[in-house]
Formats: structure tokens, sequence, C-alpha cells
């Protein structure tokens, strides 16, 4: 099993079905696109023997948090940078067999990457149900009060169970 | 209908309504209430330690793809 870039070429999208629409759709036809104009990164996890089935994807970009009235001299007044996964699905054929935990961690893997080479406060999503609301908050996901499908990580919780440092 | 006839309006906002944007480009401004923000500083400098499902999902990981 395996985690690598989206590629057309060698991925087949078509057959991809978590169950929700918008979520296929944008691995179909947006998310290739994305890739190529730097807006988005989407990552598949594959079986070795089988790179053409896609189990489950997610795609990440950088996001800003406007400080607000955090005091300056402690994050100042420039934006909150924060990793944003915009998308994360496991096809529904797959479901329950723990992929969608294994491409988490992977998330947080990429995370920790990018904290130890520059600025990244965390991770954070917008859950798409109730359902991946409670997923997200099993592995320690916080709830913004704006929304409580509006979630968050801090980097430092990926870096404890990682062993990095920012 | 003056310069554009109704037909072509209709089109017009067809095609826009087609390629209308559903992934926000980079870069993504979140923009936080004042409870929030205080509450993002407070997991800056305290980061909670990661929970043990977090811990279960990384050795599944582990295990999966090395």
């Amino acid at each position: 099993m395996k985690i690598v870039p989206l590629d057309g070429g060698v991925h087949d999208r078509s057959n991809f079905d978590c169950g929700q629409p918008s979520l296929n759709n944008f691995l179909q036809q947006q998310a290739q696109q994305a890739a190529r104009r730097y807006g988005s990164k989407t990552f598949v996890l594959v079986h070795d023997d089988d790179e053409q089935t896609i189990l489950a994807y997610h795609t990440t970009l950088f996001a800003q948090i406007e400080p607000g009235i955090i005091p300056q001299g402690r994050l100042g007044r420039n934006p909150i940078p924060m990793l944003l996964l915009a998308r994360f699905a496991v096809d529904r054929r797959v479901q329950g067999k723990g992929f969608g935990k294994i491409l988490l961690v992977d998330v947080w893997r990429r995370a920790k990457v990018i904290a130890e080479n520059t600025a990244l406060y965390g991770v954070v999503l917008d859950a798409i149900d109730d359902d991946a609301e409670k997923f997200y908050q099993k592995f320690g996901f916080k709830a913004l009060t704006d929304n409580p499908r509006h979630l968050y990580m801090p980097i430092g919780t990926i870096l404890e169970l990682l062993g990095g440092q920012a | 209908m003056g310069l554009i006839s109704q037909n072509r309006l209709l089109r017009l906002f067809s095609y826009v309504g087609s390629r209308r944007v559903q992934f926000r480009p980079f870069p993504v401004v979140i923009k936080l209430t004042a409870r929030e923000s205080a509450r993002l500083l407070a997991d800056l400098e305290s980061p909670p330690p990661p929970n043990d499902e977090m811990k279960k999902a990384l050795a599944l990981y582990k295990q999966a793809i090395g």
C-alpha cells in the first residue's frame, strides 16, 4: 500500500465513489487540473499491486487565519499560516478498513515536513457532514466557535505524535 | 435588448454558471472571532498532547505504509 501524488495517466478516477458526489466530482474533474496549476495537491492511497484503483484521497493547500485580537508581540499582526485539508474521502467499497486513519496520518506527516521548513500553525478543515465531524474530533481536532464543523489541530500536537520539531 | 440579445445573455450566464469556482484559490483567508483567536493562541503556546486514537492511527500507518 502506498500514498502517491494523483496521476491522471495512472489512476482511475472515474470509478472512485465515496458516496459524496461533490468529493467524487472534485477528484474526477478538478483535482488534476488544480495540481497542475499549483492550486492544491492531491494524494491517493493505492495498493502496491493495483495502482489504478484509488482507495482514498486527500487534497491540501495553504490557508491563512487573520489573527484578530491576538495581542501584538505574541503572534503579531501577521496572518497565521495553516494547512487546509480541503478534500478527504475514502471509497465506499473499502470504508471501515482503516484507510481514512492511514490517510490522516499522511496529512499529519506532510504538515510536519512543512512545519520543519517554514511557518505552519496547524491543520484546519471544514467537515462535510456530521459523520466526518465525529471522525475528525475522535482524532483530537477541535471545533472553532463559528461553526462546529470548522475544525483545527495545532502543529504542536502533530509534532509530538510524530516526534518532530518546528 | 440593446447591444446584446436575450438569448446571448442567457448563454453567457449559463457559461458563467458552469464555470462557477468551486475550489477556493490560494490563499484561503479564514477570519476568526476574538474568542477563537484567543483559543488558537492558547493552543499554540501549549498544544494538547496526541490522544490514543492518533497513536493508534500512527501504528496502523506504520503497519500499512512503513
